[in-house]
């Protein structure tokens, strides 16, 4: 390092000193006076009093904590919302149809715009200082870094790795989940993998290095595949027709335990090898799966008419991923694919037709709190519409929209209460919500693809 | 003129540096140093400041790095900071704490760099920096026994500096440990039997004195003291608080009367001032009295026999 680099005056207080100083400059800038400042390298410091930077800094600022920023989609844009403030912090137009997927970092959001996945920051910043953090906030905005992906779909945060699948070449791009810090990704960030051919599939990083992934084609996928780094076969599915949907759940000492939606019963990754779950219905689609590295328990949609146009279920499956079994909890109202999440200590969350957010204890079933939200709703025709939508942060809080009303809402998942409501100025469809923190585990749902 | 190469002399020229900023402060116009015992310190933040000045007593001119009631853990060094540091007699600082300082202190190489680190005992192994993930708790000052240690090496570091004075900084120095062990003391027997033993703080700065003195330390992020909480964030602050048995919510700077309304409204506590010494204003005393301070504050807070 350089001293120059870090001679600029950045901030009131140190400003002052020069001022006190300055003229002692003739004899004081001997270490200086040969290396010009450059201001380009200092932006990534912090300033002291929220004082800009640089020229090129941007607007941080140090904050006593973060609140949590909520990331909307809507026809025709991205918007981020504080969710103590309810203010809309930034609203940036783009076009086609956007889906949200935390990077994983706690901090940026990847928007997948068909052929390639976009980098947006939410401003939320966390910086260690021993044994305890200190708290930066700036203005959201997309990075304008990019990863191209032909047909951009899942995204998979896991075990510090983040995997991006393209479901139009197969292709798998895995980053250290680290790697977004800057807000960009750089080719030799990335480690490049693919499927044998092109699917609607997903990727999951292991702990132990080794790479879970989906195999198919355009028209049949039933194979899912752990590989070495070095590109051996370790474990093999082939009994999962139309693979969709996968989850962690708490690990085992043996390692990562993952599960996935089949058309016949998930299947279980699990101590080195996959294990089938047994369901009665001939017919059991559980392809939107929602797990929690503090449970075995990972929530699932349950799905059993093969022949439905739109088969609207009130029970939610709960695959024991370490038993090997599944049940169900029949909720008596419909719910859909954006309306199931998990909570900071794994309850299992269902926002259902008739506006409440039902809190379940994920391993018995039993509800715990059932919370009014949102006005009775339905699933639009089309995945790709505006419905209610939940999402819950690193700070155990669900965040849900409701889009009829253009509200987002704050829900206290451990005491069952909605604490705050706030309005939108669009009308939200997609939903991901950062805190600063990043997430140990990981789950995804999916459009009906 | 060459900072990096240039022997470090007790110059007069460099006590008028510190008199007058005005002065040409590295024109070697008197290379002969005639007679002049005083040195010139720079203390990188305030409670080294503090112990250089009761240790050189009158014989040493200190200026510190961290101007007084600024923030020290993100200081930027402006090049006349740099160049001062280059000059000094002596420099005082504790590896770790303040980045901008180690990397003026590696840059500058100093001939009398003193640092206290491992006279505080950090709990941070292998010196890692301020910036480091997994740096140590810095705030070695708020335990006096510490500082006690820290006022023992600085004091032999200026003896061996300037023999002359040697006998002075170490009665100096005696005295001033004289008077963190009464500190200490206090600390002790005040903090000795009280209703409660957690304090719930906005900055987890006391991790040393919570040590020292039996007690726990609690974090809880995010009371801006001029901004009323949202709904959220008081039930996030409640979150942390419960089961706790605690009245009292420490914080840095005195909080806004109508966010303490809010926060006493919502959760039952009062707010209270702990200061955690890291900058120093010149209203509000020296470190002793600062401790004091926080002493009186906690055995209201955690209601001390």
């Amino acid at each position: 390092m350089s001293l120059h680099r870090r001679t600029l005056p950045l901030s009131t207080a140190v400003l002052a000193a020069l001022v006190l100083t300055s003229c002692s400059t003739p004899a004081s800038t001997g270490s200086g006076a040969d290396a010009p400042a450059n201001p380009a390298t200092t932006a990534d410091r912090p300033s002291e009093a929220g004082t800009p930077t640089s020229a090129d800094a941007t607007d941080r600022q140090e904050v006593d904590g973060l609140a949590p920023r909520a990331v909307l989609t809507y026809d025709g844009g991205i918007m981020a919302v504080d969710t103590e403030t309810g203010d809309v912090l930034t609203n940036t137009e783009s076009e086609g149809f956007l889906r949200l997927n935390e990077a994983g970092d706690g901090r940026h959001v990847l928007v997948s715009a068909g052929k390639e996945f976009r980098v947006f920051d939410s401003g939320l910043i966390v910086e260690g200082h021993g044994d305890h953090d200190h708290y930066y906030e700036q203005a959201p905005a997309l990075t304008g870094s990019t990863v191209e992906a032909a047909e951009a779909g899942h995204v998979v945060a896991h075990g510090g790795k983040t995997a991006l699948f393209a479901d139009g070449s197969g292709a798998i791009s895995i980053m250290d989940t680290s790697a977004f810090e800057d807000g960009r990704i750089d080719a030799d960030e990335v480690e490049s993998f693919s499927t044998d051919d092109p699917h609607h599939g997903v990727a999951v990083p292991l702990t132990s290095g080794d790479l879970l992934m989906t195999q198919g084609t355009a028209d049949s996928r039933s194979t899912v595949q752990v590989v070495s780094p070095e590109g051996e076969l370790l474990a093999e599915t082939t009994d999962c027709p139309g693979v969709h949907g996968e989850a962690a759940a708490m690990p085992t000492t043996a390692g990562d335990v993952v599960s996935l939606g089949c058309e016949n019963g998930p299947v279980v990754y699990r101590d080195g090898e996959f294990h089938k779950i047994h369901v009665d219905e001939p017919y059991q689609r559980s392809g939107n799966q929602f797990g929690s590295h503090e449970s075995p328990i990972v929530l699932a949609d349950y799905k059993t008419d093969p022949d439905a146009e739109q088969e609207r279920p009130t029970r939610v499956g709960l695959i024991d991923t370490h038993a090997s079994v599944m049940t169900t909890v029949d909720l008596g109202s419909a719910y859909w694919f954006r309306s199931l999440a998990r909570g900071a200590d794994g309850e299992a969350l269902v926002l259902t037709y008739d506006g409440e957010l039902n809190i379940l204890d994920e391993e018995t079933g039993a509800v715990l709190h059932e919370v009014e939200v949102v006005a009775p709703w339905e699933e639009p025709e089309e995945w790709q519409s505006p419905a209610p939508t939940v999402k819950v942060g690193t700070d155990g809080f669900a965040y849900v929209t409701e889009p009829s009303a253009k509200k987002l809402h704050v829900i206290d998942v451990a005491e069952g209460t909605l604490l705050d409501s706030f309005d939108l100025p669009e009308t939200p469809v997609e939903l991901a919500v950062v805190t600063g923190e990043g997430r140990h585990g990981h789950d995804h749902a999916d459009g009906e693809g | 003129m060459n900072v990096l190469s240039r022997p470090i002399l007790v110059l007069p020229v460099m006590a008028a540096l510190a008199l007058s900023a005005c002065a040409p402060p590295s024109d070697p116009a008197d290379p002969d140093g005639t007679n002049s015992t005083s040195m010139t310190v720079l203390t990188s933040f305030y409670p080294l400041q503090f112990v250089v000045e009761r240790v050189g007593g009158d014989t040493v001119e200190i200026s510190s790095i961290t101007p007084p009631g600024a923030e020290p853990h993100n200081l930027e060094l402006s090049p006349a900071k740099v160049a001062e540091l280059a000059d000094a007699s002596a420099v005082v600082y504790a590896s770790g704490f303040q980045a901008a300082v180690d990397e003026a202190v590696v840059q500058t190489a100093p001939e009398h760099a003193i640092d206290v680190a491992d006279a505080a005992q950090l709990s941070t192994a292998g010196g890692g920096t301020a910036e480091d993930d997994d740096a140590g708790d810095p705030h070695f000052w708020l335990d006096p026994e510490r500082l006690g240690d820290v006022t023992d090496v600085v004091a032999e570091r200026l003896g061996e500096l300037d023999p002359q004075n040697a006998v002075e900084y170490a009665a100096n120095a005696d005295k001033l440990n004289q008077e963190l062990s009464t500190l200490d003391e206090d600390f002790s027997t005040g903090l000795a039997t009280c209703e409660r033993r957690t304090i719930v703080v906005s900055h987890e700065a006391y991790g040393y004195l919570t040590d020292r003195y039996d007690l726990e330390q609690t974090g809880v992020s995010g009371i801006d003291p001029e901004a009323e909480p949202a709904p959220a964030r008081i039930a996030k602050i409640r979150r942390v608080i419960e089961g706790q048995d605690v009245t009292t919510i420490f914080t840095e700077s005195l909080v806004n009367p109508k966010v303490a309304e809010t926060l006493a409204a919502d959760l039952g506590v009062t707010t209270a001032l702990l200061d955690p010494i890291e900058s120093h204003a010149d209203t509000s005393g020296d470190y002793l009295d600062v401790m004091r301070g926080n002493l009186s504050a906690l055995r209201e807070a955690l209601d001390c026999a």
